[in-house]
């Protein structure tokens, strides 16, 4: 169906309901700092909104490709402490933050589509 | 994964934080008790965290999650330390007390850590708060 906005809408509602698994998954990290043996997990976010039909283009050498999809257990070598836990807080509290911050973003990108799309069909511009 | 699944994840990170610290506190007002109620000093304790699956009817990606909660707490093994004190009531024939193995620098470090994660855990809460409103807002003007 090729509505005003459509695919936009559709393609921010995705991400937005993935951004909330995301959240998800880095609250189960912080929660579980100082469990022992515990591993650091994460979502392959591209390979996710890929599958739902939406690509992130390559637009800088550095930018990471995709890989096995769902839910992907990482493990950091770096981090890796006695207890065998590779849970650092400062990067959790950032990736965090990042991914609130663009669910913040993108609701109020979605809600202005919204917005204009009634506009569109109201003829109201208030 | 809904907004309160992330909810409960924080809240089981604060509430296991808490629990740390509340020994930490143990351990810390206990650092010179030399009598107990099971004889002999007292005896340094540590909490022992599990990582617990969020929800087993949940969908396949959220049985993946981990809330953590304290399972047991564990007394410490280590030997209580001796010191010579023989005016103390507590002293052996030779003049020696044997005071708790607690190491307040240990301690005082355990204690910082706790509070670092109890609070990174409470931001995590605001943001999920934040994310909710936003969704809220989503359709209005």
């Amino acid at each position: 169906m090729d509505t005003l906005f459509g695919p936009a809408v559709s393609t921010l509602e995705t991400s937005l309901r993935l951004r909330v698994a995301r959240q998800g998954v880095l609250a189960a990290n912080l929660a579980n700092a100082d469990t022992p043996k515990y591993k650091r997990v994460d979502l392959d976010f591209e390979r996710m909104l890929e599958q739902k039909g939406t690509r992130m283009l390559r637009t800088h050498p550095s930018h990471r490709g995709g890989s096995s999809g769902g839910v992907r257990l990482v493990t950091d070598p770096r981090s890796i402490t006695p207890d065998g836990n590779g849970i650092e807080l400062q990067t959790e509290l950032i990736e965090n933050s990042r991914n609130a911050g663009a669910f913040v973003q993108q609701a109020s990108v979605l809600s202005r589509l919204l917005l204009m799309r009634s506009m569109a069909i109201t003829g109201n511009t208030s | 994964m809904q907004l309160s699944n992330i909810v409960d994840i924080a809240v089981s990170g604060i509430a296991a934080q808490r629990a740390r610290m509340t020994v930490t506190a143990s351990n810390l007002a206990n650092a010179e008790s030399t009598r107990s109620a099971d004889g002999g000093p007292y005896r340094r304790r540590d909490p022992v965290f599990e990582a617990r699956p969020l929800d087993p009817f949940a969908s396949r990606m959220d049985r993946k999650l981990r809330t953590v909660q304290l399972t047991r707490i564990a007394e410490d093994g280590r030997d209580p330390i001796r010191r010579h004190d023989p005016s103390h009531p507590d002293a052996d024939a030779a003049g020696f007390v044997a005071y708790p193995n607690v190491n307040v620098v240990e301690e005082m470090a355990n204690m910082i850590s706790a509070s670092r994660s109890f609070e990174a855990n409470l931001v995590l809460l605001g943001k999920a708060r934040r994310m909710g409103e936003a969704a809220l807002r989503i359709g209005r003007s």
